[in-house]
């Protein structure tokens, strides 16, 4: 399947979440990445694919270079790599290279548990399981993988998803008390959907952009080490199909959103001023 | 997992006590390394727990899992020598072989279809069975049969050819007609191929000369070339094969060290 292709079939699911509102209890993460992009390392040399077997999943580091599989893990239960974002956006692999996060989604809101396999990238070897009773997905990880960050999911709805972004202490499982908000405007819901993501070179930050579930978008901006975040309003004067077409890049110490070619918005990182 | 470890413990226990003595001349199977596709653009690995076989297609260059299919039980990619080449895979890179590990009292063969992974074909054959090539359009697959009990580690063996089109042996053991009674012993070590769907293979033995097996994967026949040196000394373990015009050259560090007219099967 190609990019594009894998791309257009992320994006009609994301537009059938929409108009579901809650459908598949996948709520506003997107869930795992189906086997064949994985995650890239850093330098580029290796990716990780977690692909089914059985009743298990394989999780395999893979030689970009020459192909061929260097490590694998056999996990039973279905794992996969963490999507971050609609446009197949992955995560899990912290920046140093030394914690690898594999998770299985939970089956729905209710009945409910999100399992984690934390991995030792370099040996595939497992270092830790974690067990949240609850809707959780994956937002991100810190530089080096000690704090990671998830979406979730309280309630759904018809009229939307009810969702928190929570960390996670991932050398001893446990969650951070509270969630994370913007705090400067600790009452404002999080509401949307993640349509893409970039982050900064050293991975101290996360930003997605999130199309709103009324219309319009923000760009929810996580620093990963110091468990903060802070939500930005964006208007892009886009359609909601044409918003799960923009792209994000950092340039010095902006965040450029682009849309077929052209910068539509510009965000300053360290004051979070729009520019248009 | 462990108990795909343990099976490889034995059988490469297995292989390497056989080797010692001259006579178990099976690889075994492949463990991640795969093999590369015609045109080097994909690299198919199968990779076992023991339990199932997870076998993908891998963009070179990119390491993007490409296709993805899984098979219960334990499979593997052939290696056809001991110097870690695989095999399998057909010339037209459209049909796959995989196989379960020789040394037990049935071994079973797959086809599967190379693009889609579609299986095309299965057999299992009583005895101890190992694969040893393939035609280059893949109808025809070459075993290697050993005729010993499965606790003797001397094995003295024939090559035979399978056809996966009617799932059948052809019968009898494809040896050089040239010297019919001279019984096959020794062990691959490196092999080649040739786009006229020869395979090329670089045996040694113990106390005695290695030679080139060349085996005709189209039209059924092959011929051992001795070579000559008196016998199968320690470097001959690093000796490389490859095909230029008609001639096969024995390669070891960067230098020619031996060649062999395909046609004429002389050596020069």
């Amino acid at each position: 399947m190609t990019d594009d292709m894998n791309r257009a079939l992320v994006l009609a699911v994301f537009v059938a979440a929409i108009l579901a509102g809650s459908a598949g209890g996948a709520g506003p993460s997107p869930g795992i990445a189906p086997g064949s992009a994985g995650v890239l390392s850093h330098n580029g040399k290796v990716r990780y694919v977690a692909l089914r077997a059985g009743r298990g999943t394989l999780v395999e580091a893979i030689s970009t270079g020459d192909g061929i599989v260097r490590h694998m893990r056999y996990l039973k239960g279905f794992y996969g790599i963490p999507m971050v974002a609609y446009d197949g956006s992955t995560g899990g692999l912290a920046r140093n290279g030394k914690r690898l996060v594999v998770y299985a989604p939970s089956r729905g809101i209710g009945r409910d548990t999100t399992r984690y396999v934390v991995l030792d990238p370099r040996s595939l070897r497992v270092r830790s399981r974690i067990t949240l009773t609850g809707n959780f997905g994956f937002d991100a990880l810190s530089p080096d993988g000690s704090l990671m960050y998830l979406i979730h999911l309280k309630s759904a709805n018809g009229s939307g998803f009810d969702y928190e972004v929570r960390a996670l202490d991932v050398n001893t499982g446990r969650l951070f008390p509270d969630a994370i908000v913007d705090r400067r405007e600790p009452d404002e819901k999080m509401t949307g959907i993640p349509l893409t993501r970039v982050g900064s070179d050293d991975a101290s930050w996360a930003y997605t952009l999130y199309a709103k579930q009324s219309a319009g978008a923000f760009v929810h901006a996580l620093h990963t080490t110091a468990r903060e975040a802070f939500c930005v309003d964006v208007p892009l004067n886009l359609g909601g199909d044409e918003l799960g077409h923009v792209r994000m890049r950092l340039r010095g110490g902006s965040l450029l959103l682009r849309f077929r070619g052209r910068t539509v918005a510009t965000i300053d990182t360290r004051s979070f001023e729009v520019k248009r | 997992m462990r108990r795909a470890l343990v099976l490889l413990t034995i059988l490469g226990a297995w292989a390497a006590v056989a080797a010692a003595d001259g006579g178990g001349p099976s690889p075994g199977l492949d463990f991640g390394n795969g093999i590369v596709a015609p045109g080097g653009k994909l690299r198919y690995s199968a990779l076992s727990d023991g339990r199932t076989t997870v076998l993908e297609s891998v963009v070179i260059g990119t390491g993007r899992v490409r296709g993805v299919t899984y098979f219960k039980g334990s499979w593997g990619i052939p290696r056809v020598t001991f110097g870690g080449d695989t095999g399998g895979l057909s010339r037209d890179g459209g049909n796959l072989v995989l196989a379960t590990w020789p040394g037990f009292p049935k071994t079973r063969f797959l086809l599967v279809d190379a693009h889609t992974f579609q299986l095309r074909g299965r057999v299992r054959l009583p005895g101890s069975w190992s694969f040893d090539a393939i035609s280059p359009d893949g109808s025809l697959m070459y075993l290697i049969h050993y005729l010993g009990s499965p606790s003797q580690i001397y094995q003295p063996y024939d090559v035979r050819a399978f056809d996966w089109n009617t799932l059948k042996l052809y019968p009898g053991a494809i040896v050089d007609r040239r010297e019919p009674d001279e019984k096959m012993t020794g062990q691959p070590l490196a092999r080649t191929g040739s786009p006229s769907g020869w395979a090329y293979t670089l045996y040694s033995r113990v106390k005695k000369p290695p030679f080139v097996h060349a085996l005709d994967t189209i039209h059924r026949r092959a011929f051992c070339v001795d070579l000559p040196w008196s016998h199968s000394g320690k470097w001959i373990a690093s000796v490389r094969l490859r095909v230029r015009g008609g001639t096969l050259e024995l390669r070891r560090g960067g230098r020619t060290v031996g060649r062999m007219n395909t046609k004429t099967l002389k050596l020069g």
